[in-house]
């Protein structure tokens, strides 16, 4: 679908009001929505259209969201919708007609008139026909934590109808994966088979550890000491702790990257990497004898760290 | 084949009463689905669940009157039976 800019779809101003945005889609909606515009083949993208810019600018969040670029008009995508106009003119097994029922019957029998030519009349909505469906498909979240997603790992879950399930999460697991569960979902109709499960994993975020794409970042604070004469520390990984060895003379925001600690591409197989970004801290507590060591330094360079900021 | 809590679920706008009171006025027409006892349900064949979202439109965005919305909805049922007819 072509990203468009959904002001632009609705046909309102930037500054448009909360009102206005609900008056341009109910007059848009009329015009254009496909069940009220049964012959009209263009009709579904087009509502498709406004649907989405109306989702996306009727919510101060994500409208503010928009307006500041953090997200793009395709943020409010939607899924395909089925109309009701692709059921109501059908003669297929979920073909129905309201009108029949109602008290509206013409006169004029124009309606067995036609079908007699054109081919036999369509069931009437009260019918009961023998009804074999697919089960519907159900759908789960399940939250794990941030290492189960990036190492991987097996879960139990118990369905509402009381059955469990063996679950593997995938290594490298993203927040929002859906696994499925092929004909675990709600029992078919006369016979038909059942749906399928969709389990929506929702991986919390870790205190430390922050994924980007394939690779693991972590700030990783160091002593003064440790910075200034150089230290071989141990850093946690997803995969357990490391030794790394901290250069003499690192500074704040010095990034050392650990190859092929970050997660396994399923794709291609290969791990990303672990960045540890430094952090110096000073000392928890009073040090006496490094204070009067400044004090009395002389530093081998003159250095004025605000210099950029104040010429 | 969708039961009527997880259609209220799905759709956002809906109202469980709105949806209660739809069924009994024929606006839709689910099928009945017996939980053993005396819990009754509706189940909604895609086919109404699709009818529902188009009552939900006409109700909630376009604001149409509860009074209104039988009638509407039956003009666009002839349209449709008249259109089926004649195809």
């Amino acid at each position: 679908m072509p990203v468009t800019d959904p002001y632009e779809t609705l046909g309102i101003a930037r500054t448009a009001t909360a009102k206005e945005i609900k008056a341009a889609f109910r007059k848009l909606t009329r015009a254009h929505h496909p069940d009220l515009h049964p012959g009209d083949p263009g009709a579904a993208e087009r509502f498709r259209d406004i649907s989405v810019a109306h989702d996306l600018l009727a919510d101060p969040e994500t409208r503010r969201r928009f307006d500041a670029g953090e997200i793009d008009a395709s943020g409010a995508e939607r899924p395909q919708q089925r109309f009701y106009r692709d059921f109501a003119e059908g003669s297929g097994p979920g073909a129905s007609s309201h009108a029949r029922q109602e008290g509206f019957e013409s006169d004029v029998d124009l309606e067995d008139f036609l079908s007699g030519i054109f081919r036999g009349k369509t069931g009437g909505r009260r019918q009961q026909k023998e009804f074999r469906a697919r089960g519907q498909d159900a759908r789960y979240t399940l939250p794990i934590t941030f290492l189960e997603a990036t190492t991987g790992a097996t879960r139990t879950i118990t369905l509402p109808d009381g059955h469990a399930l063996k679950l593997t999460i995938p290594e490298g697991a993203e927040d929002r994966q859906l696994l499925r569960l092929k004909g675990q979902g709600m029992p078919g109709y006369g016979g038909g088979p059942a749906g399928d499960a969709y389990v929506e994993l929702q991986v919390e975020p870790h205190a430390f550890f922050h994924r980007k794409d394939d690779n693991i970042h972590l700030e990783v604070p160091v002593t003064l000491k440790e910075a200034v004469l150089g230290a071989r520390i141990e850093v946690p990984t997803i995969s357990g702790p490391v030794a790394v060895t901290v250069p003499a003379g690192s500074n704040t925001g010095r990034t050392l990257r650990l190859r092929e600690k970050g997660i396994r591409n399923r794709k291609t197989g290969l791990r990303g990497h672990q960045f540890v970004t430094l952090k110096v801290v000073l000392p928890d507590g009073e040090e006496p004898d490094l204070a009067k060591f400044l004090e009395g330094w002389k530093p081998a360079h003159t250095q004025n760290p605000r210099k950029e900021m104040l010429s | 084949m969708t039961p009527l809590d997880a259609l209220v679920d799905a759709i956002a706008a809906l109202r469980r009463e709105d949806l209660e009171s739809w069924v009994r006025e024929d606006l839709v027409a689910p099928l009945p689905q017996d939980r053993g006892g005396e819990t009754r349900t509706w189940v909604f064949t895609e086919s109404e669940c699709a009818r529902v979202r188009l009552i939900c439109t006409l109700r909630y965005d376009l604001e149409i009157a509860d009074e209104t919305l039988p009638l509407i909805l039956s003009l666009l049922d002839q349209l449709y039976d008249t259109r089926s007819c004649v195809r």
